[in-house]
């Protein structure tokens, strides 16, 4: 502030129409200066609010927790700071974004400066009150966006099951604690029949709308701890952990039943299906999850070869 | 290592007893916050360059895979552009941090956003006290950007990945502060770009030649 | 004859502000030492019938060596300078046997203050 002498009505002017809230504390919470960005919002002129305590003034504000921001700012002397991420606002302030903001009131940043007198000593404290809503808004639709990118990593966008990647090392995971605590578990792996002769018959909508279906009796079967995925095109994975061989088979059988006996609708007609599934049991002799896979593939290859809509256990 | 950077011996051991007074100084406004005597400990200064900054501070926090919660805060010298600006950040382990919240008698179970504000309040009271000590002594009156959570229980590598690096060369200052019966510390690490570190060493050298 | 006095920290800087800061006609010979383990032996050779001593120092801290001080019975004025300045500190080095506290950064004429209240110069 040199290049000009700024007078002091100059600057009582600035601080007056800045659009950020400014006011100032003395030790007995008096208001000793408030600006028209404060008069304004809360709809108390300088003339009614100094000389007031600001509690008494607005006794709806969270006084234990201002005041003690306040009163730290007099024992330390030093800046304090406050963040809408923690406390969304002071004072409940409108907005200049009441339609798209989906905000109730102003999100505020507040600090909180000491006002030292000749001696060091600090008197009085400046409140300044930002308006953040704008980054607030921001932050809210970017950690939406986030969320739902994480969600698309690991979801197969069609099904709404786990997709492979995810699917397999989640299989990992249970196998080495499958390994570690003698844990059972069980892995289904399973086929649609005739697949491709639907898709060939009712085209791709056709083919799609069975999968979805099947995503869905799928995940009607499951308990919550069972971790089903989409493996390939028309093959699914279905990770069962504590669960035994015959309770894996008992699983298995149920779900073979629901997709025998639920016709997909798809125009005006019902698409038929059944699938053949391979069930494999752990045991600690199976040197990793790959391997159990490669089970699992072999007893439905014999699920397939036996006829087809059929449950076979891994010998 | 930039040799021009480089602290002279003389010019560290001025640095250290400088920011011995500073941390005497945030120990005392630490300890009337939580109401607590608070054991001081010799405070450790290097400089170290951008790329060896993650191994040195895993060794500091004990490794690296020790969970971690780190605030940043902005500082620079007022009244004038040439002066010294950085960032100093507050490391945190989660067992110092879990001592803390228990000392401040948060029964329950420590929420998100009350563990956040205490973050964000413990750190402002460390780096205002200290910096302003450091500034006082060094005839530099600093002001401050709100402090910002960086990240929390994460490795603490992690809590710099994702910062582009507009700094060269950061200050290392490691400060213990030990309160009786427990043991908390955390680590205050100051980012200065090159130049900011020129300043401060000529500072340095205005204090050693008035001995 | 010379008083023996000891200036006892780990900072170079800390030991010559200290220095500077004693009365410039004060017959004293000065020992440094820059932790409490050679504060002790300096004592114990007779070099610290007065002492100014820092508290954060590695090896042994200033609360140990007014311990060591108070256990093996040696008669020395100890001065405390320290950057630790909550009001406990003081209260604890008084009561482990401390003349007195002056706060870092030390300056002349409050240390020469504190050695006229007491009638050391």
């Amino acid at each position: 502030m040199t290049h000009f002498d700024a007078s002091k009505e100059l600057l009582e002017f600035i601080v007056d129409r800045v659009t950020i809230g400014v006011f100032i504390l003395n030790k007995n919470h008096e208001i000793m200066l408030w600006n028209s960005f404060m008069a304004s919002n809360t709809g108390k002129s300088a003339e009614e609010a100094v000389g007031q305590n600001l509690f008494q003034c607005f006794p709806d504000l969270p006084e234990r927790w201002f005041a003690r921001k306040v009163n730290s700012v007099f024992m330390l002397k030093n800046f304090a700071f406050t963040s809408w991420e923690q406390r969304t606002y002071l004072f409940p302030f409108r907005h200049n974004r009441p339609v798209t903001g989906g905000m109730d009131y102003m999100c505020q940043d507040i600090t909180l400066m000491p006002i030292k007198d000749a001696d060091g000593e600090v008197e009085n404290v400046c409140v300044l009150l930002f308006d953040s809503t704008d980054t607030a808004i921001y932050r809210t639709m970017h950690q939406a966006a986030m969320q739902k990118l994480e969600v698309a990593s690991r979801v197969d966008g069609l099904t709404q099951l786990f997709n492979r990647a995810h699917w397999q090392s989640r299989l990992v995971e249970e196998f080495s604690r499958a390994c570690r605590y003698k844990h059972p578990l069980s892995l289904l792996l399973f086929d649609l029949d005739h697949f491709k002769a639907i898709n060939d018959k009712y085209g791709h909508l056709g083919g799609d709308a069975v999968l979805v279906r099947v995503a869905e009796l799928v995940r009607d079967s499951l308990r919550d701890s069972d971790v089903a995925g989409r493996y390939g095109g028309e093959e699914f994975g279905i990770i069962l952990p504590d669960t035994d061989a015959g309770g894996a088979m008992v699983v298995a059988e149920r779900l073979r039943q629901s997709i025998e006996t639920s016709p997909v609708p798809f125009e005006d007609t019902h698409i038929h299906i059944s699938a053949s599934i391979g069930v494999v049991e752990f045991f600690l002799d199976l040197r990793d999850a790959e391997e159990m896979i490669a089970k699992a593939d072999d007893a439905l290859y014999k699920a397939k070869e036996g006829g087809r809509n059929r449950v076979v256990r891994s010998s | 290592m930039n040799d021009s950077l480089a602290l002279t011996e003389d010019q560290r051991d001025c640095l250290q007893e400088v920011v011995n007074v500073a941390m005497g100084q945030a120990g005392d406004s630490l300890a009337r916050f939580l109401e607590v005597f608070i054991h001081l400990s010799v405070p450790r200064i290097r400089l170290v360059e951008r790329d060896e900054l993650n191994a040195e501070l895993e060794k500091m926090v004990g490794g690296a895979v020790v969970p971690v919660s780190g605030v940043s805060q902005g500082f620079y010298q007022l009244d004038t552009g040439s002066g010294i600006r950085g960032e100093a950040i507050v490391v945190f382990t989660d067992s110092s941090f879990k001592e803390l919240a228990d000392l401040l008698a948060y029964d329950d179970e420590l929420t998100t956003e009350s563990e956040k504000e205490l973050l964000l309040d413990v750190t402002n009271i460390l780096n205002g006290a200290c910096l302003n000590g450091v500034g006082e002594q060094i005839e530099a009156e600093l002001g401050f950007s709100p402090p910002s959570i960086m990240g929390q229980h994460v490795p603490i590598s992690l809590l710099l990945e994702h910062q582009q690096a507009t700094w060269d060369h950061a200050l290392l200052v490691e400060i213990t502060y030990t309160l009786e019966d427990r043991s908390f510390s955390c680590t205050m690490f100051l980012l200065m770009p090159g130049e900011s570190i020129e300043v401060v060493k000529q500072a340095l050298d205005r204090l050693l030649e008035d001995l | 004859m010379s008083i023996p006095l000891l200036i006892c920290d780990d900072s170079a800087m800390a030991r010559k502000q200290v220095k500077r800061s004693l009365p410039e006609d004060w017959d004293v010979a000065v020992t440094m030492a820059t932790n409490g383990v050679e504060g002790m032996e300096a004592i114990r050779a007779g070099q610290g019938e007065m002492v100014f001593l820092d508290l954060t120092m590695p090896e042994l801290d200033g609360y140990g060596v007014l311990q060591a001080i108070k256990e093996e019975g040696h008669k020395c004025i100890v001065i405390v300078i320290s950057a630790d300045i909550q009001p406990e500190a003081r209260e604890r080095v008084m009561a482990l046997g401390a003349l007195d506290f002056i706060k870092k950064p030390v300056d002349g004429k409050k240390l020469q203050d504190v050695l006229r209240k007491y009638g050391l110069i």
